[in-house]
């Protein structure tokens, strides 16, 4: 598969709500145009194991991945997506893990799942925010308001979601004008299970 | 486009309307600044931000029920959402200035509260900005276009009696541009709609 990569306004803006052709900003072609890359895409990736919506009960589960072999030497990347939910509310976070193709790999689901029944994944700084404008707060009505989040702390899990996105990966090449950065062909498969403490 | 002396000479005339006003008592002219919270609505795929709206009205009581109206409102940061697809990132501004004559109604329910609505003609007079980026691997940058067009106006609210001239208003108001970039390949309908609060000075 050759990738060149071209300048063309319209073609790139055709889905779009507006009439790119009334309103659109003139630039220069960005320094990527007139690169090549050549590619080969690897085989169908096909994950045989977990099953779709198997359910695990305990953060000490072992979530095993199979997928089927083509080549040892090929990278493959599993992306997970966790989204927990408490009621109306849910928190979702990312990981990524690496490995060769060779056809399993075990993640522990205490690894993906940070807590047996509550989540505290707050940004410091936005605790930092938080808690001085909530003092501050309260020293100026004299302690009669207090607005101190709960709903952060006390997020209990009800149960999660965690997609698992299997990627095999083959490296492509890049013209030889390009001094850094790379061209990565890939397939993939996906599973969602449950974790349900 | 609308040319500005247009808006000014349609409120001046107005103004010098009270001569005919002092014919009948009944015929009073009055003005009303307003300031409102609106959300937008585009008829495409995108979304409008919240923003805010100043708003003059000169009204002239034709009777103690009826009269007409006209007036400018400006509304500050209608913007889009910004959005992003392969190309880039970009959001569309609207600086609109829009004019408004109209008829106006009132129903007076004691001594001090009141009724007030209002409807008719809306005039635009728009530049839109398309602000673009493209992820640092080309520089970002704008491009303007103008145009003008019609559309409607409705307001309806409630009117408080402060004092023998001074009012508090507040009404709950619709602004719909119709045929924006009525010459492209996608016109655009944008409507705002919010509650705005005021007071309204009686002139005589």
């Amino acid at each position: 598969m050759q990738v060149s990569i071209q300048f063309d306004p319209q073609q790139a803006r055709e889905g779009r709500w507006y009439d790119t052709e009334a309103l659109v900003v003139d630039t220069q072609p960005g320094f990527l145009v007139g690169h090549r890359a050549s590619l080969v895409l690897p085989v169908e990736t096909r994950l045989t194991e977990p099953d779709a919506e198997t359910r695990y009960r305990t953060r000490a589960d072992d979530v095993v991945i199979s997928w089927q072999v083509e080549d040892d030497s090929h990278d493959m990347r599993i992306t997970t997506l966790q989204r927990c939910y408490d009621g109306g509310q849910s928190k979702t976070w990312t990981d990524t893990y690496r490995s060769k193709d060779t056809g399993s790999m075990t993640l522990n689901l205490a690894d993906l799942i940070p807590s047996e029944r509550s989540i505290n994944r707050v940004d410091p700084v936005d605790l930092w925010f938080e808690a001085t404008f909530a003092t501050f707060m309260n020293i100026l009505t004299l302690g009669l308001l207090d607005i101190r989040s709960e709903t952060i702390r006390n997020f209990r899990i009800d149960y999660c979601t965690v997609d698992l996105h299997l990627f095999r990966e083959v490296p492509g090449t890049l013209d030889d004008r390009i001094e850094d950065g790379k061209a990565t062909a890939s397939t993939s498969d996906s599973v969602q299970v449950r974790y349900e403490p | 486009m609308i040319n500005p002396r247009l808006s000014i000479t349609l409120l001046t005339a107005l103004i010098s309307l009270p001569t005919q006003a002092q014919q009948s008592e009944s015929q009073q002219l009055s003005g009303t600044l307003l300031f409102g919270s609106y959300s937008g609505h585009l008829s495409a795929d995108a979304d409008i931000d919240n923003m805010t709206h100043l708003t003059l009205m000169l009204n002239y009581d034709l009777g103690r029920y009826w009269g007409i109206q006209a007036g400018i409102n400006r509304p500050y940061q209608l913007e889009t959402s910004e959005q992003s697809d392969n190309a880039g990132e970009y959001q569309m501004r609207f600086n609109t200035r829009d004019l408004l004559l109209g008829l106006s109604g009132t129903l007076p329910l004691n001594r001090n509260w009141a009724l007030f609505g209002s409807a008719g003609w809306l005039r635009y007079d728009m530049d839109i900005e398309l602000e673009e980026s493209f992820y640092d691997y080309k520089p970002s940058g704008t491009v303007t276009a103008d145009d003008n067009g019609n559309g409607y106006y409705a307001t309806l609210g409630a009117r408080y009696q402060l004092s023998d001239s001074w009012y508090l208003d507040g009404r709950a108001m619709h602004f719909q541009r119709q045929d924006i970039l009525g010459d492209s390949r996608q016109p655009l309908d944008l409507s705002t709609t919010g509650a705005a609060i005021g007071a309204t000075l009686y002139f005589y």
